[in-house]
């Protein structure tokens, strides 16, 4: 029995080990080793039992220079992230499902969901910030031993199980990310599409290539779908892995007020593994409350590209409507003949050709059936790219609930961009379901309503909504929360009874700090934390 | 250190909205109408009433307890028609109600707000 015992002991520290990988940067091993002692095959506990972004591993660097007194330089700190996230990382796979914290957007996660993690977890955190590592059995077993003790939480069953099969240190992709010897490099041209709320889409194209230093330099020219105005950004930045970018970048002109396409931003991606394709966010303001939502292709050696639609819908029975396609390589003698947009719709005529853009003028069938619909130029296909519809059922306000802050000595206002979409209900009759169509944005009218003011104050206690769907909040911090609803009413669109469609956002407009029995709450994207 | 974790992070919905001191505790009403809008969002959620011609804010929990019972933003649709019960606003202008039981339009009742939150 022993015996047994002790071979079952063995096949398990064996299989674990095989999961864990050896530490081979001489600084890593300098630095962390003196806790973190490697074995004879170069597997330091801890270290090779966990991987993470590299926001995940320069938070634990600076836990372990604050907490264990960690003597390192700014620069040493910033090679260990390096070479932590190159060998000891997250697949481009697995960093995809996480991108929201390294893009800081203001998610709010399904924090009620029946699982055993979530239900445990988000307590505290977004379940992504926990997802962002990846451990092994063991490493989650003593990360959860810690963390119960050091906060005083009960352990909840199933969260180790739940902890380990969703987020187990080997994994289908990880392997697979190992398997592949060449990693994906942003140098190159690549299409670009990008929404920045309150501006509109832009399409374009971005140039990255090497800095000479280790380092990439990007230069950006983008198109307003809206307006047509230029938009040109210089920036610089690095990559993790080849695949995970983290950047700065501003605009060739100065920026005019908050939220300014033209602001200098911060920037995250992350290209497939493949590294044809990128999708990250560029952002900036108190809150990161501001940004463009950026979708890139790397340009195909041949052959034309279709990147998307502008607008991106029409009801049936449209006699012309003006299409922008924006794209690359696309052909500069095109025919009405040579663009498809499926069943229904007829292409008239083509108004304009660029290599990058293509305008139509379309017609939409009386009896065209609602749906989505690819469209197709020159062999290029952009699937669902275009929608037909026959009514609009409702309109939703993105985001639907937000927090907007007051300001202070140390903390500027903190903003939201509004914008409003069109949906017409889908086969299942219902709304707000995964069938609907959505139809595009919608011009419209902003107010903001106070409810339950503490003081019975009016909503220019708050702040204002300016035409383009920004709400800005007054200077003075009142010291106090207030709750209010962000209202778009359409300029266009009526119900079957003749109203105008409207539609809120809940927005609660709050100071950036609260100190509660003593203890100071901190405002960090859409939580506080305590300081 | 030891830190309740609680504290560590709060949400909208546990710190920066409305509490419910304006809503008369000592009563309880139920009203029945048609949904005009449900907004499944946090801090909490609302759905808009037409009770007899008038809008009345219903607002009760947030999308999280509610995701455990299987809500979601289509759980409400425009024109069903259901009974709500809680506390009514103190100040009678106040079109609103703090509801912690919503009966759906198959006549299952719902406790849509958990009891510690009844009174905050």
């Amino acid at each position: 029995m022993r015996r047994y015992l002790r071979a079952t002991v063995f096949l398990f520290s064996a299989a674990a080990a095989c999961a864990q990988t050896p530490v081979r940067d001489a600084l890593t091993i300098a630095k962390c080793g003196g806790c973190h002692k490697p074995d004879a095959a170069g597997v330091m506990d801890f270290v090779s039992s966990a991987r993470s972004t590299p926001e995940g591993w320069q938070d634990e660097i600076r836990r372990t220079v604050q907490r264990q007194k960690l003597d390192l330089a700014p620069e040493d700190a910033r090679k260990l992230v390096q070479y932590l996230s190159n060998a000891h990382g997250l697949a481009p796979a697995e960093a995809k499902l996480v991108m929201s914290l390294a893009e800081r957007r203001q998610t709010v996660e399904a924090s009620g969901a029946r699982d055993p993690l979530t239900s445990a977890c988000s307590k505290c955190h977004t379940v992504t910030t926990v997802l962002s590592w990846r451990r092994t059995p063991g490493e989650w077993k003593r990360f959860l031993d810690e963390h119960t003790a050091e906060y005083a939480v009960q352990a909840q069953p199933g969260v180790l199980a739940d902890l380990t099969a969703r987020a187990g240190y080997d994994s289908t992709d990880w392997r697979a990310w190992q398997a592949q010897t060449k990693r994906p490099s942003p140098v190159g041209r690549w299409l670009a599409v990008a929404n920045v709320p309150g501006h509109g889409r832009y399409w374009g194209e971005v140039q990255v290539s090497e800095d000479g230093s280790g380092g990439f330099k990007s230069r950006v020219q983008l198109t307003s779908m809206r307006d047509g105005a230029m938009l040109e950004r210089s920036g610089i930045g690095v990559t993790y892995a080849g695949y995970a970018w983290r950047g700065r970048s501003s605009g060739s002109t100065a920026a005019k007020g908050p939220g300014d396409p033209n602001g200098e931003t911060r920037e995250a991606l992350c290209f497939d593994a493949d590294g044809l394709h990128g999708e990250g966010r560029w952002f900036q303001g108190q809150y990161s409350e501001f940004g463009f939502d950026v979708k890139l292709t790397r340009v195909a050696d041949t052959g034309a590209s279709v990147l998307a639609a502008d607008p991106v819908s029409a009801p049936r029975g449209t006699q012309t409507l003006r299409v922008r396609l924006a794209g690359d390589r696309l052909p500069a003698r095109v025919s009405a003949a040579d663009v498809s947009f499926g069943a229904g719709i007829t292409v008239q005529r083509v108004a304009e050709a660029t290599p990058t853009s293509v305008v139509v003028e379309i017609a939409t069938a009386r009896d065209a059936a609602p749906g989505r619909r690819d469209v197709a130029v020159a062999g290029s296909v952009l699937a669902g790219g275009f929608v037909v519809y026959d009514r609009v059922d409702y309109l939703k306000v993105v985001p639907e609930s937000a927090v907007a802050s007051f300001s202070d000595r140390t903390h500027d206002r903190g903003y939201v961009p509004f914008e409003v979409v069109a949906y017409q209900r889908g086969p299942d009759g219902k709304v707000q379901t995964e069938d609907d169509l959505e139809l595009g944005p919608v011009d419209v009218d902003w107010s903001v309503h106070l409810f339950h003011a503490p003081d019975g104050s009016g909503s220019e206690a708050v702040g204002k909504m300016t035409p383009e769907g920004l709400f800005e909040p007054v200077e003075v911090n009142p010291g106090h929360n207030f709750d209010a609803w962000a209202t778009a009413t359409a300029r266009n669109l009526k119900d079957a009874a003749g109203k105008a469609l409207t539609s809120r956002a809940y927005l609660v407009v709050a100071p950036p700090v609260y100190t509660v029995n003593g203890r100071r709450f901190e405002r960090d994207l859409d939580h506080w934390r305590e300081r | 250190m030891r830190v309740p974790a609680l504290l560590l992070l709060l949400t909208v919905s546990a710190l920066a909205h409305h509490s419910w001191v304006d809503f008369d505790t000592s009563r309880e009403v139920s009203i029945t109408g048609k949904v005009l809008r449900f907004y499944f969002v946090n801090p909490h959620c609302v759905a808009e009433l037409d009770v007899d011609g008038k809008t009345v804010q219903v607002e009760f929990s947030s999308p999280g307890p509610l995701r455990k019972i299987g809500w979601s933003a289509a759980t409400l649709q425009p024109g069903d028609r259901i009974t709500a019960t809680g506390n009514p606003p103190r100040d009678p202008d106040n079109h609103a109600l703090h509801a912690w039981r919503i009966q759906l339009p198959d006549g299952k009742d719902v406790e849509v707000e958990a009891p510690a939150d009844r009174a905050k």
